[in-house]
């Protein structure tokens, strides 16, 4: 049988690896049946052999914790976000992404012990009901690559109708609206999408949707009455940057009103050191690697900061002559460069947590 | 491959010297004679039967010193093919094999491979060479093996270091020819040869221009008339790519310590910007010896306070 029911980018997953733990799991149950006459293999002591191109998925039964602080640190400002953990990796292969110097091999992971998950954001959730929480799921993995096989983002949108005091992110460069139906406070979740310059999107993401598919689907949620988000993330400095993050900016405001996004966030490429040589070995054309980048404070490579200030100010003005300009924030940046840019730094605004927050409850 | 027990006395004048298989052929210098003079040989060189005659096979500092000082040669013939002898020499050689430079490892390697190929002239002539098979090492002189006669002349004479491959590897071949030319006149260290290549690479690639584009500018050929020391020229040179590679960075920096310069003079601080201008922070530091020292750098710090030139130093980053 063929996988041609699903997207290009799952139709060549060629084997799946599940834990005996969660054979019988409804998660698996239900990947195992959107995968007719996919090879099923029992996973042993050894790590589940990858085969270096994502086609592998591994139903694991995860131990760890399913609800995580985003690993930020204290030199830059960190916006707060929790992650609800449902997996790991991504079966894009966007050259410039951090998942291929987080994990040793590129098997697509589901935590599928998905009974656990819940009970475990249950507890956490249902302990004060006070107590708000800004949670997404697309830290270690896109929220909705592997949603028409998992179906892992609807079942989270349905359990967390049950806790009014979450705010779900789901933060994706694929378009699967699969989950819309099943929210019932469309005040309570927050479609996300990465926002590119359109050369970077069709050069640098292969296999994502584009753009246009991205921003149509944004104005698609906007219209049901959710909130979306927007991530520049990374903003990559190439040959004709200028234009380029200028046409998607023109692009944000064709289909979006301010009003229909909870916020923006603009992050400069960053990179552990050992990124660029894995880079540079995966994908040999990707050029930016050799911007003019320095050790920044957390240890990451960082596009010098004048550079990353001329970058932010030409999307950020943009931004706001379009009306976005309440709506935007840096991912992981200096108190230094907030100024330079916004004019203002987060411990002056309450704390980027906070406003972040309030954002996203619509306050 | 054959070597006979017996050995033979030859008049030094009679060997036809310089033998295809004599790879390092060195002169003999004075302590060298000396030695053989109180001593003779004692260890006999290698030759082969050629034209009714011999030819020498391993010993070339040997015969001349035997020459120079008029005495015979002790011999002992080798049999066997042209490589079979080579072989013999570099085993003759081996205690000189560690302080030779690379340039003359890559020269035996490269003869060896021309004649029997290139992988077995590293399973069997590598080891000879101190290049373990399939070490780090052994790679980097197989990939010099790539590399255009151009660039090949260069790391024979030992201007362009092996270490520079890595580089290299990344360059196309019209990249690879117009970087020639910068080995030319000097002897490259290890880090400025690779920091240059690297810098020069890196800086085309993010501009999507060429290298020969770039090293064609005045600014690099400049350098390359300018009839400096090599350790001047390649220093000159390694700035010059460092600037273009880093523009802004190497702005910044100059800004920052034309700036500090002056605002420090007389004292015995030190100003620097620790964190690559992520941050808007200067750094002093002082080391003090004793309680002089130490009044005289409060005193200096007191006359620094109150300069304008620190709103500079702060801003430095934030007006670039």
């Amino acid at each position: 049988m063929t996988l041609d029911h699903l997207p290009p980018h799952l139709r060549s997953l060629g084997r799946v690896y599940v834990d005996d733990g969660v054979r019988n799991s409804s998660m698996a149950r239900r990947v195992l049946s959107r995968l007719p006459g996919v090879p099923v293999f029992e996973a042993g002591d050894d790590p589940v052999p990858g085969d270096g191109a994502g086609h592998t998925l591994y139903l694991k039964e995860y131990k760890g914790d399913f609800l995580r602080f985003c690993p930020g640190t204290r030199y830059y400002n960190c916006c707060g976000y929790r992650i609800a953990h449902i997996g790991e990796n991504c079966p894009l292969s966007c050259s410039y992404c951090i998942l291929q110097a987080y994990f040793q091999d590129r098997v697509l992971k589901v935590w599928a012990n998905s009974g656990d998950f819940f009970a475990a954001l249950d507890k956490a959730f249902g302990a004060d009901p006070d107590r708000r929480y800004r949670v997404g799921t697309g830290e270690f993995t896109d929220s909705l690559a592997l949603e028409p096989i998992t179906g892992y983002g609807g079942d989270l949108v349905e359990f967390l109708n049950r806790h009014p005091n979450v705010c779900l992110e789901l933060k994706s460069k694929f378009v699967d609206l699969t989950w819309m139906e099943r929210a019932a406070r469309p005040d309570r979740v927050l479609p996300a999408w990465s926002m590119n310059a359109p050369e970077i999107v069709a050069t640098q993401e292969h296999g994502a949707s584009t753009l246009e598919e991205r921003l149509a689907a944004a104005r698609t949620c906007a219209e049901a009455g959710f909130r979306v988000c927007l991530h520049f993330d990374p903003i990559i400095h190439f040959p004709g940057w200028e234009k380029g993050y200028a046409r998607t900016v023109e692009m944000i405001a064709d289909h979006l009103e301010p009003s229909q996004v909870a916020y923006v966030s603009l992050g400069s490429f960053r990179h552990m050191p050992e990124l660029k040589d894995i880079i540079l070995r995966n994908h040999p054309e990707a050029g930016y690697v050799y911007g003019e980048f320095v050790r920044g404070r957390d240890n990451k490579m960082r596009l010098v900061r004048p550079r990353r200030v001329e970058q932010f100010r030409l999307i950020a003005g943009g931004l706001k002559r379009a009306g976005f300009g309440d709506a935007l924030y840096f991912c992981m940046e200096s108190d230094e460069v907030w100024k330079a840019v916004l004019g203002f730094t987060p411990k002056g605004s309450g704390g980027l947590g906070a406003r972040l927050m309030d954002r996203a409850f619509g306050m | 491959m054959e070597i006979l027990l017996e050995i033979l006395e030859i008049d030094p004048d009679a060997l036809r010297a310089k033998g295809p298989g004599l790879l390092w052929p060195e002169e003999p210098d004075q302590g060298f004679v000396d030695a053989v003079r109180v001593a003779g040989i004692v260890d006999p060189v290698l030759v082969e039967e050629a034209g009714g005659g011999y030819r020498l096979a391993a010993g070339y500092k040997r015969v001349l010193a035997a020459g120079e000082l008029g005495i015979a040669c002790p011999a002992r013939v080798v049999r066997g093919t042209e490589t079979e002898l080579a072989a013999a020499y570099l085993a003759s050689n081996a205690a000189r094999i560690g302080s030779l430079g690379e340039g003359r490892l890559l020269l035996a390697l490269g003869w060896f491979a021309r004649k029997t190929g290139r992988d077995e002239a590293l399973d069997r002539i590598g080891p000879l060479l101190g290049l373990r098979p399939g070490s780090r090492r052994a790679r980097m002189f197989s990939a010099w093996l790539d590399m255009p006669d151009s660039l090949m002349e260069h790391a024979l004479a030992e201007r362009l270091p092996l270490a520079c491959i890595g580089i290299l590897e990344r360059m196309d071949t019209a990249e690879r020819e117009a970087v020639a030319p910068f080995f030319a006149p000097w002897a490259w260290s290890r880090n400025n040869g690779v920091n240059f290549l690297t810098w020069v690479l890196e800086a085309v690639r993010a501009a999507n221009g060429r290298v020969g584009d770039l090293l064609g500018l005045e600014r690099y050929a400049a350098v390359l008339r300018s009839g400096l020391s090599p350790k001047d020229g390649t220093a000159r040179l390694c700035e010059t790519a460092r600037r273009d590679r880093y523009p802004t960075v190497t702005r910044l920096r100059e800004e920052f310590a034309a700036a500090s310069r002056g605002l420090r003079a007389g004292t015995s601080w030190k100003i620097e910007q620790p964190d690559n201008f992520e941050t808007t922070g200067v750094e002093l530091t002082v080391r003090i010896r004793d309680a002089q020292g130490l009044a005289q750098a409060v005193s200096g710090l007191a006359d620094m306070a109150d300069s304008p030139v620190w709103e500079r130093l702060w801003a430095v980053a934030d007006d670039a």
